[in-house]
């Protein structure tokens, strides 16, 4: 678990395991992160540690803020909007999050970035 | 956003946007309206999604709604939005806390074909009496019961495997297939006849999870629009499918078979 912590080692673990070209091996990085910051928002949520899902999410906006991969664009641009639509209550959040159903309003909508990057990166494993 | 482009399937060489213009594709669970939570969703946009993603059909039911706490205005609402909408199938919802006797003989002889009960949102449990006395009059009116099993319900196995056995005739639709508790519920309920899991707002990995140890006959697609986007779930079931070696014939009962042999 310790190995996988650093992306950097993990990117070396793709490379050797997978011939992917830079671009490729970067854009599978990038889905990664998003997916493992994701996952760590969506439980602290669940657990009502919402300072914590917050700082994740905010990692998120800020992986997705740009991107000079025009293949990437309207992806990144979708993983932003959904991350911005539930920061836009981020003051609320501690409120809300304690309402079950809209703790589970606020997971569904970090559901669809899970999926799109799972999406993306079994793509990007056959590619 | 056109998902095709990042689809696994455009991948493997097939045509993905042809697949999905001639693949039928059935909805089962779809909210029209507005929510306490501030989602919304009115009829027009709900009908352009369906079409620019090829949805034929799509079973839709009120939100939860402000205001509204027996649903009569919300199930009104859906009932007129079907009769000038043939592509969408009515379900109503319904408050067992409330006075949902009063509100299940209102809408019975309307063109509703099931109900949907949300445990969390009207905060009632899965072994509560009046949920299980509206299992039992769904049963004697042939109505289809759509559960939602998601987010925040918790230990839904036992129960589930009992409403299935003691109503077996009672059609059930397990909201978002029970993901909280997917295994379990598989394990429970898995082979029954009268269960169907529906798709709606899950992880790719539970969607492995159902194609792994469910017969294809068991499965629906479902949305959950407007809380998930539409795209994303047709994508999200269809690349895993291809992932998962499913047939064409299986994709097909998945998208629009199963559904079309409990609502026609």
């Amino acid at each position: 678990m310790k190995k996988l912590s650093s992306f950097d080692v993990l990117g070396l673990r793709v490379r050797n395991m997978l011939p992917m070209t830079k671009r490729r091996r970067e854009r599978f990085l990038f889905y990664m992160r998003i997916y493992n910051h994701t996952v760590r928002a969506s439980a602290n949520f669940l657990n009502e540690n919402t300072k914590r899902g917050v700082y994740f999410l905010q990692i998120i906006k800020e992986l997705t803020e740009h991107t000079t991969d025009y293949i990437e664009e309207d992806l990144r641009k979708q993983i932003h909007e959904i991350v911005n639509k539930v920061l836009k209550d981020k003051n609320n959040i501690n409120q809300l999050i304690k309402k079950q159903d809209f703790q589970g309003r606020i997971n569904t909508q970090l559901l669809i970035i899970e999926n799109l990057c799972v999406l993306r990166l079994m793509k990007l494993l056959v590619e | 956003m056109d998902l095709s482009q990042y689809s696994l399937a455009s991948t493997l060489g097939i045509p993905v946007k042809k697949l999905l213009s001639k693949l039928e594709i059935w909805d089962a669970h779809s909210h029209i309206g507005t929510d306490k939570d501030g989602h919304a969703i009115g009829p027009t946009a709900f009908l352009a999604q369906m079409k620019a993603n090829h949805v034929q059909r799509a079973v839709a039911f009120p939100l939860n709604t402000p205001d509204d706490p027996n649903f009569t205005k919300s199930n009104d609402q859906i009932i007129q939005i079907a009769k000038k909408h043939k592509e969408i199938i009515p379900f109503f919802r319904l408050d067992p806390k409330k006075e949902w006797e009063k509100e299940f003989d209102r809408v019975l002889d309307q063109e509703f074909q099931g109900i949907k009960l949300h445990p969390l949102s009207q905060n009632f449990p899965l072994n509560d009496p009046e949920f299980r006395k509206i299992c039992s009059r769904a049963q004697d009116a042939k109505l289809v019961l759509l559960i939602h099993l998601g987010f925040g319900v918790k230990n839904t196995a036992d129960h589930i495997f009992r409403i299935a056995t003691e109503f077996p005739k009672l059609r059930i639709i397990l909201g978002h297939a029970g993901f909280v508790d997917v295994e379990e519920v598989i394990k429970a309920v898995g082979d029954f006849e009268n269960v169907l899991f529906d798709t709606s707002g899950i992880r790719v990995f539970d969607i492995c999870e159902l194609f792994q140890h469910l017969d294809d006959r068991r499965i629906a697609f479902g949305s959950d629009v407007p809380y998930f986007t539409l795209d994303v779930a047709i994508y999200s079931l269809l690349d895993t499918a291809l992932l998962m070696g499913k047939s064409q014939k299986a994709i097909k009962r998945i998208f629009h078979d199963n559904l079309v042999r409990w609502l026609t």
